[in-house]
């Protein structure tokens, strides 16, 4: 079955298409939401919400774009979505923190491990996964997209709905701020 | 000099670490979660909009909106009132009369 008579039979109410879709880009969608949010339960979860908004919204898929890379929008936006509600509780707990005297009740940035990551590898991923959070969202979601999809940056324009220009801008103000980020903690701990 | 060569290796050996990273596999049985999923969405509409309304915050501004429409409501019947009575005087003035004295002679009348 190709992609416009996937298109088709999902609009038809299909469910043997439907299962195929998931099928198909499960392992996509997962991916991408793991690198952004960096856990599995969630990434998890995004992946639900993201196959339920595709049955629910794909009346309104026009065709003109590859399915890939609306389900990469869909996966970006839901990411996003949690991102933002993940930092109003992060303040949320902060403030109750700050009330309740009890400074442990906030989170610190926890250890992230890949699982598709290689075993000599792991620390140093980590690392930076770690710094990758501290990144601005835009630019987290550029560089994931780059990095762990290895999208190029025509594709990752499309995706964000930004410019060539301001994409290549994005990824490189990442990777500058991810270069300063892991100076200053291997300055800090290793030297 | 040589510290410096070392951090600039590591961070940039960290920073390609991620190079070769094999896709992570979706927990089994996505199929059968996101159906159990969609058929508990479709029967929680109702439970959403309880839990909606039942939100502190939205629960607050019903009760402003209430109180707001209350005091509306009251203050407009306080000058209404206040208007009929100055009504009331206007009249009984303008006849030379006044209420008491006509119910007094309703009363006393078989």
């Amino acid at each position: 079955m190709n992609q416009p008579e996937l298109i088709v039979a999902l609009q038809q109410g299909n469910d043997q298409a439907f299962k195929k879709l998931i099928e198909v880009w499960q392992d996509m969608v997962y991916n991408t939401a793991l690198g952004i949010i960096q856990n599995e339960d969630d990434a998890d979860e995004i992946t639900q919400e993201v196959f339920i908004q595709v049955y629910q919204s794909i009346s309104s898929f026009k065709g003109d774009a590859k399915i890939s890379t609306w389900l990469y929008k869909i996966t970006v936006t839901k990411a996003l979505d949690y991102l933002k509600k993940q930092r109003t509780k992060k303040r949320f707990g902060f403030v109750q923190s700050i009330w309740s005297g009890n400074k442990n009740e906030v989170d610190e940035v926890k250890e992230f491990h890949h699982p598709g990551v290689a075993m000599e590898n792991k620390e140093m991923a980590s690392q930076l996964f770690k710094a990758m959070k501290q990144l601005p969202n835009n630019q987290r979601i550029a560089f994931t997209l780059h990095k762990l999809e290895a999208q190029k940056y025509g594709d990752i324009a499309v995706i964000m709905n930004i410019s060539l220009q301001a994409t290549e801008s994005l990824i490189a103000r990442a990777k500058t701020n991810l270069k300063n980020i892991l100076e200053e903690y291997y300055i800090k701990n290793i030297a | 000099m040589k510290k410096k060569e070392n951090i600039d290796k590591w961070v940039d050996d960290t920073l390609h670490s991620l190079d070769n990273v094999q896709r992570a596999n979706t927990k089994p049985y996505l199929v059968t979660r996101l159906n159990a999923k969609m058929q508990n969405t479709n029967s929680s509409i109702w439970d959403n909009a309880l839990h909606f309304i039942s939100k502190p915050l939205v629960a607050a501004i019903c009760m402003l909106f209430v109180i707001a429409v209350n005091v509306i409501v009251i203050s407009k019947n306080y000058n209404s009132a206040n208007t009929t009575n100055d009504e009331q005087y206007a009249t009984v003035d303008e006849y030379n009369t006044n209420i008491t004295a006509l119910n007094y002679t309703e009363n006393i009348e078989p």
